[in-house]
């Protein structure tokens, strides 16, 4: 969609436009969605943050000024209401017990272990991260936003975005490294 | 470049995302400095480790929920203002109006100034709003007209089953239990469709008749229904006003009661 056309929309979402709002709604879900899938791994909840970003959007869509960039602020909170989620997931239940890469080992040694077990352990080493680092490693490498995209979000320099990429990625490749190893 | 600087880089050199002059630079760096090399070959590691996402989630989902997702925002949205502004039903109604649907901004500005005048006429001791006594009294048998005390027992029931419908607050991704709902509402469309064959005034028939379709599309909605499902009768209640109508109409009611008792005596 051509920037104009999203002005545009958005000026008339801030004017009470219902069918904007909506238009902009199913532009950008399916990112949002992704988005949120990336932090919490599970369809429900990020049913549930894509909602509630839209939901918050809304809300505050009046006093969003059209010289910053909407896409940014829209992953912005993206990004904010699926780490609030997270923290929250923690705080309620400690059920994702802190991954020991001798756990990882030993599922990793079980020959059945298929695709899906590749993924739960990537996820698992990712929920392992420091929060900003997996926002980082999330939004630049899984989301494939470009390190000033991610700079915009977070709102750090992009200096930032790329000491937290390296460091997030090589603690994720010291958790996995023992189950590539082991398969081998 | 500096090694800070190099390994600042290893990502974007990596997956070859960096200028010609600095894809060279980094590989001069690397091929004489071992502490470098040894990061470039982490970050190499990890990315085989950790792929690049080739499926989007989001594609896992149905197209039908796609369709639906904007509308479910589209409750939620209206759910959460609720939350916000004043407990009073009447004042919600109103306001619910405002959100999203700027073409209503004037009806809704047009009812606000009619309810004021009610409040108006109200406090001035001209119309006294009914008590719950009276529409009691009404429906014993206090009036004589048996088609009145069949409106008023209609107005009163559909007035519940709307405030009910209207103030679920289901959880989110749960179907909604409508059974008990249908079956006021299958009761209330034979209420109405007696009404329709007597003799009423041009504005209750109209009444009636607005709140049958709303009481119709409750009646055939699936007993275990979807939030959408439920907030399509909702805006119709909120798009007619209709809560409002009925209070208005109930009162009319009382107090051309009370003028023909008071004629009577």
């Amino acid at each position: 969609m051509p920037a104009d056309r999203e002005r545009q929309l958005i000026s008339d979402v801030q004017e009470g436009s219902h069918a904007a709002f909506r238009e902009l709604v199913e532009l950008h879900m399916r990112r949002v969605y992704d988005l949120a899938y990336g932090f919490v791994n599970d369809h429900d909840d990020a049913e549930d943050i894509a909602q509630e970003v839209f939901v918050k959007v809304y809300h505050s869509i009046k006093d969003f000024r059209q010289d910053s960039g909407f896409g940014t602020w829209l992953y912005r909170i993206a990004a904010n209401t699926s780490l609030d989620r997270v923290k929250q997931r923690k705080r309620a239940v400690a059920r994702l017990v802190p991954m020991e890469e001798s756990q990882i080992a030993v599922a990793a040694a079980d020959p059945g272990m298929d695709l899906i077990d590749t993924s739960a352990h990537i996820e698992r080493a990712l929920h392992e991260l420091p929060t900003l680092q997996r926002a980082v490693v999330i939004l630049r490498h899984m989301e494939g936003f470009s390190t000033k995209q991610v700079s915009g979000i977070l709102k750090c320099s992009e200096g930032t975005v790329k000491t937290h990429l390296h460091r997030g990625l090589k603690k994720m490749r010291k958790l996995l490294y023992n189950v590539s190893e082991v398969r081998r | 470049m500096r090694h800070a600087e190099i390994r600042q880089l290893l990502y974007e050199y990596v997956r070859g995302e960096l200028d010609a002059v600095q894809m060279k630079s980094i590989e001069e760096h690397l091929a004489r400095c071992n502490k470098c090399f040894g990061e470039y070959q982490v970050v190499k590691e990890a990315l085989r480790l950790v792929p690049v996402r080739s499926e989007h989630p989001s594609a896992e989902r149905s197209a039908e929920f796609w369709d639906q997702f904007a509308l479910a925002v589209e409750a939620r949205t209206k759910a959460s203002k609720k939350r916000i502004v004043a407990t009073n039903p009447l004042v919600e109604e109103i306001l619910s109006l405002f959100a999203f649907r700027r073409p209503l901004v004037l009806a809704g500005a047009g009812a606000s100034l009619v309810i004021l005048a009610a409040l108006f006429v109200w406090s001035s001791g001209l119309l006294q709003p009914p008590s719950e006594g009276e529409y009691t009294q009404m429906l014993d048998g206090a009036s004589t007209d048996p088609v009145r005390v069949e409106l008023a027992s209609y107005y009163r029931k559909s007035k519940i089953l709307l405030v009910g419908i209207s103030n679920m607050e289901p959880e989110r991704g749960q179907r909604i239990d409508l059974t008990v709902e249908k079956e006021a509402a299958r009761q209330l469309v034979q209420q109405a469709r007696y009404l329709d064959s007597k003799s009423l005034d041009d504005r209750s028939r109209a009444l009636v008749g607005a709140l049958e379709r709303i009481l119709i599309e409750l009646a055939n909605m699936e007993e275990q229904a979807d939030l959408p499902d439920v907030e399509i009768v909702r805006s119709g209640i909120r798009h007619d006003n209709m809560l409002f109508k009925i209070r208005m109409a109930e009162s009319d009611m009382v107090v051309s009661q009370k003028n023909e008792m008071q004629t009577e005596n």
